[in-house]
């Protein structure tokens, strides 16, 4: 297991510099202090997670925290097709690593720097966050953990299952751009699921992307704890299939 | 074989009918062969004959359909990681993590490869002198030559120092100088005993560096021996020589096999300025056979030249349709 964290730290050197994160942060923080003050004087309130209200800035950081997870997740795939653009994918594989080791360190590359820039985002958020009653709790902070980690988990295995499905870098960065779309739409980012209407709250109740919101919001505002098991079960259930389709996906397709 | 209890493998690299098929395409036809410690084998063949193919079965890259390969007594198939961690590639695609600088790319290959800390610092500073890379050291690879870039891509393969080490044509793209200073660095870091498995289609390269080749045809090995054996093999059949004649097309040239002194003529695919080469029973009466026939025909002898016979030559004999009395 050891080299799979040798892998690691080449993938932290290539994606985790301070323009990448500093241009990934631009985004976020435009959806939480700029959209997310204006919409906030249309929508005061929301309700989540069975009870509680937070203004709708509040509610918007901690969606938009776990958007970015998302985002930085994409990286898997991301650094995938860099491996194999400049030669280095058959060059590491005569290395001493194992197939599946590359495979998992590239989700857990992409998991990291989910991880990383998520928490960027959620300190600089923080001052909204603590405003609308944030809670620091040890069980709080586990769900937050919970959620960062295993929606990071999904999405770097998803991207890195589309990554070797396609045939080309364009056809790569064009389905990502069209897929993240529903993913947020169909999601509880922008809204709570209960203002949905009932097709779209069935899609939701599918997508990765609400359970690890509505985990993160539970850990962030300390409410809501009714079916958090069950989310957290599906959340990790759905991460855990991800992983094997990208392991099968990456046997069948990846031709040297 | 066993010494007082210590196993020498002297059967570096073994491979046993390896067969390999791309969909109904066949790529290696019952491949076998040995490369023994410490020399450099040359793994000759026109593009798409199967050397590339040969050298990802070894390095475990792919697998083959049948037949089975040993690296340093460890098979390829189930004891993977065992050949990965004392092999060196050089691939033909260059590759290098145009993220990092030159330093860097060598170090991070060498993190990759296991190579401690203490150790690897020492190890990178001494490669980028011997491959010339001091002063582009703080360079990104996208900034520099394709031939320097080669040479980032050859010095890493030696940070984790390596028992065998396979080239997949490495001079690929340089120009004359670039490639000879390549081979240059080859060379003297095989000195120290490595095994080198080389693939090329260039066979002066072969010549310069390899100790034994293998020339491989259609996925078969249709050839194999030392360069020195087989040059003297070679001429024994006969000498070669190389004719230009004024006004004289193909077919004039391909007639030249009725002289009874010629064995075979290789006529370039484009004949242009270039000279014909003709495999002759003795030069001399074929230098008179031809000032004969060309006088005859008002035609002019414009070269003649009797050459050492290359392995270039034997190459194209062998890959190349000849026009053959005997051979």
């Amino acid at each position: 297991m050891i080299s799979v964290f040798r892998l690691v730290n080449r993938d932290m050197k290539m994606m985790l510099t301070r323009g990448n994160l500093g241009l990934q942060l631009i985004s976020p923080l435009m959806y939480i202090f700029v959209v997310g003050f204006i919409y906030s004087s249309i929508i005061e309130e929301v309700e989540i997670n069975g009870g509680k209200e937070i203004s709708y800035t509040a509610f918007l950081a901690s969606g938009i925290i776990v958007m970015q997870i998302m985002f930085s997740s994409m990286s898997a795939g991301v650094m995938f097709w860099a491996d194999r653009r400049y030669g280095m994918f058959e060059q590491i594989l005569t290395c001493p690593f194992e197939r599946f080791e590359y495979i998992l360190s590239k989700i857990l590359s992409a998991m990291f720097q989910g991880i990383i820039s998520g928490l960027v985002v959620l300190i600089i958020s923080s001052p909204i966050l603590v405003g609308e009653g944030l809670e620091i709790s040890v069980l709080g902070t586990l769900y937050v953990i919970f959620g960062f980690v295993f929606g990071a988990f999904f999405f770097g295995a998803l991207t890195l299952t589309i990554s070797v499905l396609v045939k080309s870098n364009e056809t790569f960065n064009m389905l990502i751009g069209v897929m993240f779309m529903p993913f947020i739409a169909f999601s509880t980012i922008f809204y709570p699921i209960s203002q949905a209407p009932s097709l779209l709250k069935i899609i939701a109740y599918i997508n990765p992307l609400t359970y690890a919101s509505d985990i993160l919001r539970t850990g962030l505002f300390g409410l809501g704890t009714e079916k958090l098991l069950y989310k957290m079960f599906l959340l990790f259930g759905e991460s855990l299939i991800m992983f094997y389709i990208a392991v099968i996906g990456y046997k069948k397709h990846v031709e040297i | 074989m066993d010494i007082g209890g210590i196993l020498v493998v002297l059967e570096v690299i073994k491979a046993e009918e390896l067969v390999k098929y791309y969909g109904d395409t066949l790529a290696l036809n019952n491949v076998s062969f040995s490369v023994y410690r410490g020399e450099v084998f040359g793994f000759l063949g026109p593009n798409g004959a199967g050397k590339t193919t040969t050298v990802k079965i070894l390095t475990t890259l792919i697998r083959p359909n049948r037949g089975s390969a040993y690296v340093l007594g460890f098979d390829v198939l189930s004891e993977g990681n065992e050949v990965r961690k004392r092999i060196g590639m050089v691939q033909q695609q260059l590759s290098f993590d145009h993220f990092l600088s030159v330093e860097e790319n060598i170090e991070m290959y060498g993190i990759l490869r296991g190579v401690p800390k203490r150790e690897r610092k020492g190890k990178v500073e001494e490669l980028l002198d011997e491959f010339g890379l001091v002063d582009v050291r703080k360079k990104h690879p996208l900034e520099l030559s394709i031939g320097q870039r080669r040479r980032i891509q050859v010095a890493r393969e030696f940070i984790h120092n390596p028992e065998v080490l396979f080239l997949d044509e490495p001079t690929i793209g340089l120009d004359p100088y670039a490639r000879r200073k390549t081979l240059e660095l080859i060379k003297d870091k095989v000195m120290g005993g490595l095994t080198v498995f080389f693939t090329t289609h260039l066979l002066e390269e072969a010549e310069y560096l390899c100790d034994r080749v293998a020339l491989i045809k259609r996925g078969r090995i249709v050839l194999l021996d030392r360069v020195k054996e087989l040059k003297e093999q070679f001429s024994k059949r006969g000498e070669l020589v190389e004719v230009i004649i004024n006004g004289a097309d193909k077919a004039y040239y391909n007639n030249l096999q009725k002289l009874p002194s010629v064995i075979a003529v290789f006529t370039p695919q484009d004949l242009g300025d270039e000279p014909v080469s003709l495999c002759v029973r003795n030069a001399e009466d074929v230098l008179s056979e031809i000032l004969d026939l060309v006088t005859r025909d008002g035609k002019r002898l414009k070269i003649f030249n009797i050459k050492e016979i290359t392995l270039e030559d034997i190459f194209i004999q062998i890959t190349t349709k000849s026009n053959s009395n005997s051979v």
